[in-house]
Formats: structure tokens, C-alpha cells, sequence
């Protein structure tokens, strides 16, 4: 019949368009190597004598770690690490306040390197050894994981300022973004990609090669002085409660004595310390214990920045602690009164200790720096 | 023709099988699309007898050892998370629904106090969720709980059914604590004559992972929800605000309730939960099949 012949006739052309097109838009796929790259894990250093790297959150869907290491993960993070389109105004980036050469923290007591210009209530931290923080993010503990912290300075006002669909939308609207997603990823990109991908690359900024490390691992026996040797003994006595072990921080929080007021709720409840998030009266004026690891390098120092050097610091521990029923008892060392006693010698012993956990590697590792910057 | 449809559409089937396979969700999800083996979930929200409505002054009269108080109340919004979702059988056996995260909400226009580029979160309503693919059935009771288990409140990178930081705007807005979901908001303003002032800014909220402990509600159906290949089920619940403001009988102190205080959050917790949302009417509709 007249009719059947021409339906077969589009049947077989459809037939053949569609195989075709079955044929193209396979075959293309296959040339892509995106699948292999996705898979690709980023060969993550767990240093010797370092505690067992946190993983990220297990996913309920999967029960694997929600966010594994890639090498297209690491290398996205880090170009949205150092670029400004992140930020409502795109003239600042996470690199605008955590410069690699001061341990990722921004020498300055309060920054006002935001989108508003408006000073931080809090001091910018270091960003080190972060693999390893495993009781939470912020100086408060606010954040219990990486990529939850993320959100914070994208949105905040005076941060990055970021509404985040726009943000989703102006990484879509990037070509090269598309592309590095979908190998990180597999999909467009996405605001929570965004964190994920930037925690990546925050967890691969580890500092394990100082000085310290090299004597520490026998590989450089003498990496230290005597004088360091003795500064190091110092710390592990009169410090290491807090800033503890190889990562030189318990990741604990702590009262350390530098206030003795905390009924004042303001600026975003910074007097309280953790009690901002725990409503627990003991956590009044705690903050996370810091790393002491390129402390010489990092300064202002404590979460408002407000001792401006080392020897500050030192002076406060020696005789500057504030006795109030939330000091931390490791620090009643001069025999039950407050106060951790030093000599001068002392001093200049621990500083000296301090300069070898300046891990010169690591400030100029090309891997953590600004990729535009080629 | 008939034949011939179908024959393009085995082809067509073909095209996206063979190739990725997010392609063949999207398939799915148009074939599927609101039709039977659904469930819908009404939450109405009511305050008293009137249905309910923003920026609109209703009067509350306040009764405490104090005396008795004519005061109003205008509110701004209100949003919570459904969470959790489970159907019980005849059987008794529970069947979770995957994912199954929603946000329910009214709220007023927001400007993002992010002036840069002075975006805004536009007014919303959403008092239905639909959830499709609902295992053949029948049910005689719902299970669900109002916020966000610690699983995923405690990381906002991870999604799952509508959750997610770009939902209600999620962290510009306000509608994370640090970085975990508020469960259930009320705002907006109480209005009061003889006080000084004579208005003040109401603001309760719920939220943590504590409180997730208690959050949740079962609802019995007065008939056994019918839900196929045939049918779809319809369940609606009133959500009375008035009722809700029996969570303190200080609301003019108690103007704010948030995270520093507990006790005033699982009042709140408590009384959205047996007070606020009630079971309406639950029916089981048979969709045509074509
Ligand atoms: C305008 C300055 C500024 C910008 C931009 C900025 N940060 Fe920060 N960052 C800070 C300050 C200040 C803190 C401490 C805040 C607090 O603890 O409350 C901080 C804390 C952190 C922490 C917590 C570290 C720890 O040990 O607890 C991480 C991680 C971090 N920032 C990563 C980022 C990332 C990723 C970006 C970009 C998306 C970024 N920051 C952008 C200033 C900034
Ligand atoms: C009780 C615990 C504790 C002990 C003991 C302690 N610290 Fe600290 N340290 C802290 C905490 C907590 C902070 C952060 C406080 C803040 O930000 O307000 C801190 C901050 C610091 C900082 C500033 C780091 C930065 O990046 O801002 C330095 C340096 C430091 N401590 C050195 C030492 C030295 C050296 C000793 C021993 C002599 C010592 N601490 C003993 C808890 C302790």
C-alpha cells in the first residue's frame, strides 16, 4: 500500500538519523577522558608521625566519604581558592585573606581586605595541616566540617558577600569552569561542588617539613641547634597540652587567659568564644587551639589578633594570664598559681624552637600558590 | 499509527539508553510526571478559624497569671523543613520515603543584606509536596519530623531531596545557624499598645541536632490511604499559628527564641508538633490512566 511504503520509508530514515546519532554522541563521550580523570585520587601525603588524616563526611547515600581527594578536585579547588569571580564584587578571592607566605593567614589584626571594607570581627587563621582538624572550623568550633565552612565566607557581608545563585550562575555561564567540573565532578557546577572543591585543596595544604620534621624524621639530624633542641623540650613541658603533638594543636578549645570579661555578647558574640555555640558556661572565652607550626610567619596572633609579636605572646603566658574560673588548669604551672614560668633564656630558647617550624617548603610550594600567576 | 509510535519511541528509548545515563532520568521524570503511585502532603496554614497570611494583623488575646492582654500579631514568614518521611502499611511496616527533605513555607520578599547587587528572595508560598513513586499500598498512618537529622545538618555540602544552601537561600538569608539548618521559623512583629514600646520584632526559631531527638510526628488516617498504579493519596494537615503562640505564655518576653534558649525551643519544638499541625483529611484519588 501507498501509505505503508512511505511510513516505512520515514521509518527507515528516522531509524538512520537516530543511529547516527547513537553512533556521534557516543562515540564522543568515549574520546573524552572525563570518566578517568573524576577517578583519578589525588595521592594524599600522610607525613610520618602524624595522626590519621580526617576523611570528609561519610555519605548516608553511599556510606563512603562524601568528598575523596582528586587530582581534577585539588586542581579546581585551587583555582577557585585564588579567584576573585567568587566574590559579589569579583575583586576578592579566600587568597585575599590566607596569603600563602604567611602560613594562609593575612598579617593584620582585623582585616578589611572584604567586599564591604568593613573591618572582620576575628582575625584571619592560618590555614595548616587542616586534614587533620577533626573538632571543627573556625576560632568558635562553628563549623563542624571543610566544606560547610566554605559557605561562611562566600555569603558573609564582609567577606566574599555572595549571593550563592549567582555564583552558580557565573561559574556556569564559564566555559573553562563547565569543563572542570564536569572532570572533577561530572556535573555542572554547582554551589556545594564549590565547597567540596575547595575543601580539596585545603586539605592538601600540609606542613610537614620544617626544620623540626627533617630532625624529627632522622632525616637531617642536625637540623636543629642546641638552642632549639632545648626550646623544644620547653614547648613539649610548658605547652604541649594545647598546642600538641606533631600537628602542634590539640584542635581542642581552651581558655588561654587573655580576657577575664565575657558578659559582653556583642560583635558577634567574639568575648563568649565557643559558649557561642555551645551555650555551655565552661566554654566562655575558649578558642581553637592554634598551630604553633609557621607561627614565625604568621603573625598578629590569637583571634583578634591583638599581640602583634611573638615576644607579646610569650610575655602574656609568662605574666599576663588572667585567673578567672574558666582559665584552662594547664595553665596554673607556677606551682598552682596562674602563670607558666620561663627565665629570659627560656624565652629566647622557645623563639628560637619556634623559627624551626617555619616550613619554607610549603610557603613556596608552587602546587598551593595562585595558578594565574604562571 | 499505534505500532509506528511505539516503534519510535523503542527507538528513541534505545538513544538514551545507550548512552548516559543521566539521560534516562530525565526520561523517567517525564513519564512519571504526576500521575498515579503519588502522595501529596497539604500542610494549610491557618491561624484560628482564618486562613493564614502575612503582613496582615490578627488579634491574640494573652491570658497568664498576669492578667489578660489584647495584643496583635503581623507575621513575616514562616518556614519549616519536612523531613523524613514514612508511610506505615496494614501491616505495620514502615516504608521510608528516600530523601525525602522538604521545605514548607510563606514568606515575605527578603532583600539580601548583601547590598552589593541588592538581590532578593522572592515571596514564596509552598504548602504542598508531591512525592512520586510511592511503593503500591495500602497505608493507615504518615510518620515525619520537622527539621534535619544530624547526618546532613551537620554538613550543608552534602544534598539530598530539597536540601541544600540554595533552598529558602539557605545561608545568605539567615536560615543557617553557622552552618546547620534552622528547623522552624516564625517572624515577624508583636504588637502590643500599652507597651513600651508598642511593637516589637517576633523571632522563634528551632534548630540542632539535640532538638532532633523529639521533632518528629505520626499521624493515624482515618481511612487507609489506597495508593497504585491506579491511585494517588492526598493528605492535608492545618498548621495553626495561633496555637503555635501558646508555646510561651510570654511572648512579649520571649520575643526571640533561638538556639541560647533551649527550653523555649522545645516548648516551641513541642507545641508546633501537638498543638500547631493537626490531621485535616486524607483521601485516595484514582487518576485516569491514558
Ligand atoms: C575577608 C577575609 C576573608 C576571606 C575573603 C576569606 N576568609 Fe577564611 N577566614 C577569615 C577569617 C577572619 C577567619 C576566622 C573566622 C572565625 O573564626 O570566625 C577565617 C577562617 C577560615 C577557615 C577556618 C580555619 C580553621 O582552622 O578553623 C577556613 C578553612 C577558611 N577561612 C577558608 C576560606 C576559604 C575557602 C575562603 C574562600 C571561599 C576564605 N576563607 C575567604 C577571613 C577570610
Ligand atoms: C591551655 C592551653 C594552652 C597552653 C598551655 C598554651 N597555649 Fe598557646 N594558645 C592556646 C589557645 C587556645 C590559643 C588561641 C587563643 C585565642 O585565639 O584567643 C593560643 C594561641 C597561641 C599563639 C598564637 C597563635 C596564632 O596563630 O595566633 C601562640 C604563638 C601560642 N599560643 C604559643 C604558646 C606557647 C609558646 C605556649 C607555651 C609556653 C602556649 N602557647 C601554651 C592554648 C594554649
Amino acid at each position: 500500500m501507498h501509505i505503508a511504503v512511505r511510513n516505512r520509508y520515514i521509518i527507515g530514515v528516522f531509524a538512520f538519523l537516530v543511529g547516527l546519532f547513537v553512533l556521534l554522541s557516543c562515540s564522543k563521550d568515549d574520546e573524552l577522558p572525563i570518566a578517568d580523570e573524576e577517578e583519578t585520587p589525588f595521592a594524599f601525603r600522610q607525613p610520618a608521625f602524624f595522626p590519621q588524616a580526617v576523611e570528609s563526611a561519610i555519605d548516608p547515600k553511599t556510606g563512603l566519604p562524601s568528598n575523596p581527594l582528586t587530582k581534577a578536585g585539588v586542581e579546581l579547588g585551587r583555582r577557585l581558592f585564588y579567584d576573585p569571580l567568587l566574590s559579589a564584587n569579583k575583586q576578592v578571592s579566600c587568597a585575599s585573606c590566607h596569603h600563602q607566605g604567611k602560613g594562609f593567614s593575612d598579617g593584620v589584626a582585623l582585616t578589611t581586605a572584604g567586599v564591604s571594607g568593613k573591618p572582620l570581627e576575628r582575625h584571619s587563621p592560618t590555614l595548616i595541616n587542616l586534614a587533620w582538624t577533626d573538632r571543627g572550623f573556625f576560632w568558635d568550633g562553628g563549623s563542624t566540617n571543610l566544606e560547610s565552612q566554605a559557605f561562611g565566607p562566600l555569603t558573609h557581608a564582609d567577606e566574599m558577600g555572595m549571593y550563592l545563585p549567582v555564583l552558580v550562575e557565573r561559574l556556569r555561564a564559564d566555559a573553562t569552569y563547565v569543563g572542570l567540573f564536569q572532570k572533577a565532578f561530572g556535573e555542572l557546577p554547582s554551589e556545594h561542588r564549590t565547597a567540596m572543591a575547595l575543601s580539596q585543596f585545603q586539605r592538601i595544604l600540609i606542613s610537614a617539613d620544617a626544620p623540626y620534621d627533617l630532625y624529627r624524621r632522622g632525616e637531617q639530624p642536625d637540623a636543629l641547634s642546641a638552642d632549639q633542641l632545648r626550646g623544644l623540650n620547653l614547648v613539649r613541658q610548658k605547652c604541649s597540652s594545647c598546642h600538641a603533638g606533631e600537628l602542634f594543636t590539640d584542635n581542642g578549645f581552651h581558655n588561654n587567659g587573655i580576657d577575664d570579661d565575657f558578659g559582653d555578647g556583642s560583635h558577634e558574640g567574639i568575648y563568649w568564644g565557643r559558649y557561642r555555640i555551645t551555650y555551655n558556661p565552661l566554654d566562655l572565652g575558649t578558642f581553637k587551639t592554634p598551630t604553633l607550626r609557621n607561627v614565625m610567619v604568621s603573625a598578629p596572633y590569637m583571634h583578634d589578633g591583638r599581640f602583634k609579636t611573638i615576644d607579646e605572646v610569650l610575655h602574656h603566658y609568662r605574666f599576663g594570664i588572667k585567673d578567672t574560673p574558666v582559665t584552662d588548669a594547664a595553665l596554673y604551672q607556677n606551682n598552682d598559681k596562674v602563670g607558666i614560668p620561663m627565665t629570659d633564656q627560656e624565652v629566647e630558647e622557645i623563639k628560637s624552637f619556634l623559627h624551626a617550624l617555619t616550613d619554607e617548603k610549603f610557603l613556596n610550594n608552587r602546587e598551593f600558590s595562585n595558578p594565574y600567576n604562571k | 499509527m499505534k505500532k509506528q509510535n511505539l516503534f519510535f519511541a523503542a527507538i528513541a528509548a534505545l538513544v538514551f539508553t545507550s548512552c548516559e545515563k543521566t539521560e534516562i532520568k530525565e526520561v523517567e521524570k517525564i513519564v512519571y510526571a504526576d500521575q498515579a503511585g503519588a502522595l501529596s502532603l497539604t500542610f494549610d496554614a491557618r491561624y484560628g478559624e482564618s486562613d493564614f497570611e502575612l503582613n496582615k494583623k490578627y488579634p491574640y488575646q494573652l491570658v497568664n497569671s498576669g492578667g489578660t492582654y489584647d495584643m496583635e500579631f503581623e507575621f513575616s514568614r514562616l518556614r519549616y523543613w519536612v523531613s523524613n518521611v514514612k508511610l506505615i502499611d496494614n501491616d505495620n511496616k514502615e516504608h521510608a520515603i528516600a530523601d525525602s527533605y522538604y521545605l514548607v513555607e510563606e514568606t515575605n520578599e527578603i532583600a539580601v543584606q548583601h547590598l552589593v547587587n541588592g538581590e532578593k528572595y522572592p515571596a514564596t508560598k509552598r504548602e504542598e509536596v508531591i512525592i512520586k513513586d510511592i511503593p503500591s499500598g495500602e497505608y493507615k498512618a504518615i510518620k515525619f519530623s520537622i527539621g534535619v537529622d544530624q547526618k546532613y545538618n551537620d554538613n550543608i555540602a552534602l544534598t539530598a531531596g530539597e536540601l541544600g544552601s540554595l533552598n529558602g537561600m539557605g545561608v545568605s538569608d539567615g536560615w543557617m545557624w553557622f552552618t546547620s539548618y534552622k528547623f522552624l521559623t516564625l517572624a515577624g512583629t508583636i504588637h502590643w499598645a500599652e507597651g513600651t514600646p508598642t511593637s516589637k520584632a517576633l523571632s522563634w526559631e528551632t534548630g540542632s541536632n539535640e532538638l532532633f531527638d523529639g521533632a518528629g510526628k505520626t499521624v493515624e488516617l482515618t481511612t487507609p490511604l489506597k495508593i497504585d498504579a491506579q491511585n494517588s493519596g492526598k493528605v492535608t494537615f492545618n498548621v495553626d499559628v495561633k496555637e503555635l503562640l501558646s508555646a510561651t505564655d510570654l511572648p512579649w518576653v520571649n520575643n526571640s527564641i533561638s538556639q541560647n534558649k533551649k527550653d523555649l525551643m522545645i516548648a516551641l519544638r513541642d507545641t508546633f508538633l501537638s498543638k500547631s499541625l493537626t490531621f485535616k483529611e486524607a483521601s485516595s484519588v484514582s487518576v485516569e490512566a491514558n
